[in-house]
């Protein structure tokens, strides 16, 4: 029995669309070259370090320097990470087949989280454990259409004609 | 036996500026394409591509092996032709400029790549390039986010949206065209 083939992705046909770049285009760039790379950084600052045997009062202050900052970190540790927040999503769809959550949260990888509904008022929900921070989501209805959480106080542009909710906390 | 990316640029390094020649006939393909997809323009494309080589020439020292030259080059090809047009009024000019450009560019043989072509130009350039990375160069999410220097969340979500617009803007022509004819 013939199992069907997987069905070849469209956009791999882009692959073909490669531009090739003009003929004598090596020759050009090799005219234009500099005489030779820049010196990094590192190089040029390794040239600022003192002649041999004068590398005690450097090698001090970094040690007092590291010694100070051991110091503060004992004193003043940082943070642990706060605690997960469970957030309450929720969209008014009495129509749709099916609604899902897609965020930064998901890596924006569509089926990942399905909302439950419609209750009898028409409304999809779903509860999801966030941890704290900056959070970018929009609701996918029947898989296709995207739509804003139009209780979302602050929005920000996707740059393709849409909005994106943020969630800060 | 043939010098991998890594030992032609110790050879730059060490003093044989020819061997950058051997890096440029390597990876050019792929950074003229990236600043043809940018700007729309073979011209602006060619001045933009060999100014990425110079710089990436002139910054050799701070290339870092364990990531692919051609990586590296195409990160610098983006940032500094996004930086060079940032202006919004220079980037419609090219727009319109590409838009008369294409039409008197011979056409792909097939018609459905002419499409694709079409809504590729048509797509925002945060969306095209890195789909251009990704389905053009074959680089990975990670890759990308890197070369772009963008959060692996923010190439997802463009990937996803850029897709998802690309595929719409081919449908739409194609209705067009069977409108039309």
């Amino acid at each position: 029995m013939n199992t069907p083939s997987p069905e070849k992705d469209p956009l791999e046909a882009l692959h073909g669309l490669r531009q090739p770049a003009p003929a004598d285009f090596t020759r050009r760039v090799m005219n234009a070259l500099p005489p030779e790379p820049e010196l990094p950084l590192h190089i040029s600052l390794r040239r600022l370090w003192p002649e041999r045997g004068r590398w005690f009062l450097p090698a001090f202050a970094g040690a007092a320097a590291m010694l100070l900052l051991s110091t503060l970190l004992v004193l003043h540790p940082p943070h642990e990470p706060s605690n997960r927040v469970t957030v309450h999503f929720e969209i008014h769809a009495p129509d749709a087949q099916r609604v899902e959550l897609v965020g930064t949260f998901t890596g924006w990888q569509t089926g990942q989280m399905q909302l439950t509904g419609p209750d009898a008022s028409g409304h999809w929900t779903t509860d999801v454990k966030l941890p704290s921070g900056r959070h970018e989501y929009s609701f996918l209805v029947n898989g296709q259409q995207w739509v804003t959480d139009p209780r979302a106080d602050v929005r920000r542009d996707d740059g393709f004609g849409r909005e994106n909710a943020v969630l800060e906390f | 036996m043939e010098r991998n990316d890594t030992d032609l640029v110790a050879l730059c390094l060490a003093g044989h500026r020819e061997a950058f020649a051997e890096l440029v006939d390597r990876h050019q393909q792929a950074v003229f394409n990236l600043a043809y997809r940018m700007t729309g323009s073979h011209q602006d494309a060619a001045d933009l591509a060999q100014e990425a080589f110079i710089r990436a020439y002139q910054k050799l020292y701070s290339y870092k092996p364990e990531y692919p030259f051609k990586n590296w080059m195409l990160g610098i090809c983006a940032n500094q032709t996004r930086n060079r047009f940032r202006s919004e009024a220079r980037r419609r000019a090219l727009e319109t400029q590409h838009m008369e450009e294409s039409v008197t560019e011979p056409e792909p043989q097939d018609p459905r790549q002419a499409l694709l072509e079409q809504a590729l130009q048509r797509l925002p350039e945060q969306a095209r390039v890195p789909l251009v990375l990704k389905y053009m160069e074959g680089l990975s999410m990670e890759e990308i986010a890197r070369s772009l220097h963008l959060g692996l969340s923010a190439v997802k979500m463009r990937l996803l949206r850029g897709r998802e617009e690309l595929l719409r803007l081919v449908h739409q022509l194609q209705l067009d065209g069977g409108r039309e004819s």
